[in-house]
């Protein structure tokens, strides 16, 4: 790829990229930063890009792999405090009644594939992402997008095992809650 | 003796566990007895699966 191909193509990556990192680091300056790196990065070492995948997955990686080393740093990713106490017990809690039971059965959100193939969903997850707690936020976005072990999570935010599944555990039936309410379930059976 | 049967709210957080750590024995057993008859918690893991595979993508 030309650099001057390159440096367009990056550059209109630029705002995805931003918006995730924006999850992730729950913080406009550090996106900022982090992005800026990532695209540096990316630009001084185009003859690694070897065009078999796409361009943004290369550089979703590059990300990826410098928000894990300022965490494991122990940078910017600060210690979180009292989030097992965290809002949004209630609200995971009215799931269920007292016997354990759901008080509204879950939807059918019909054809897996098919809801990944439509553009919508991942913007309106990343919606649901954004509205959860800054701090069950980061712990999500650090096990399901940067794929990091639940052990090493916990351990260096100093956060317990238990508190650990239990952010886990809230965060993905928020996540489902927030999904199915933004129309998935019904709608994708079209 | 252990309860062979779990509510959907526990089986729900094992479907959260399950998916960041190996679950002993007994817990792993449980649930799958508890999703091979309860289709709102079997609906609940494969959303969850969906959730998982769309934050891998996430970005690119």
């Amino acid at each position: 790829m030309d650099a001057g191909r390159l440096d367009r193509e990056l550059a209109a990556l630029r705002p995805t990229l931003l918006r995730v990192a924006r999850l992730q680091l729950r913080n406009d300056a550090w996106a900022e930063d982090a992005v800026s790196e990532t695209l540096i990065a990316a630009l001084e070492g185009r003859e690694r890009f070897g065009g078999q995948s796409q361009l943004s997955t290369w550089v979703v990686g590059i990300l990826k792999h410098k928000i894990i080393d300022q965490f494991r740093r122990g940078g910017r990713e600060v210690s979180v405090d009292a989030i097992a106490q965290d809002a949004g017990d209630d609200e995971v809690e009215q799931i269920f009644r007292a016997d354990g039971h759901r008080v509204s059965p879950p939807l059918d959100w019909g054809d897996p594939e098919a809801s990944l193939a439509r553009v919508q969903f991942f913007d309106v997850l990343q919606m649901c992402i954004d509205r959860l707690p800054a701090q069950l936020g980061r712990v999500f976005m650090m096990r399901e997008w940067l794929e990091l072990e639940i052990a090493e999570i916990c351990k260096e935010l100093g956060i317990t095992a238990t508190n650990c599944s239990v952010m886990m555990f809230r965060a993905r039936m928020r996540l489902r809650e927030c999904l199915e309410m933004s129309g998935f379930g019904g709608e994708s059976k079209t | 003796m252990r309860r062979m049967l779990i509510s959907c709210s526990e089986a729900h957080r094992l479907l959260s566990d399950r998916m960041d750590k190996d679950l002993a024995h007994g817990r792993s057993w449980r649930l799958w007895l508890h999703l091979r008859f309860c289709d709102a918690c079997s609906r609940v893991e494969r959303q969850l699966e969906l959730i998982r595979s769309a934050m891998r993508r996430l970005g690119s």
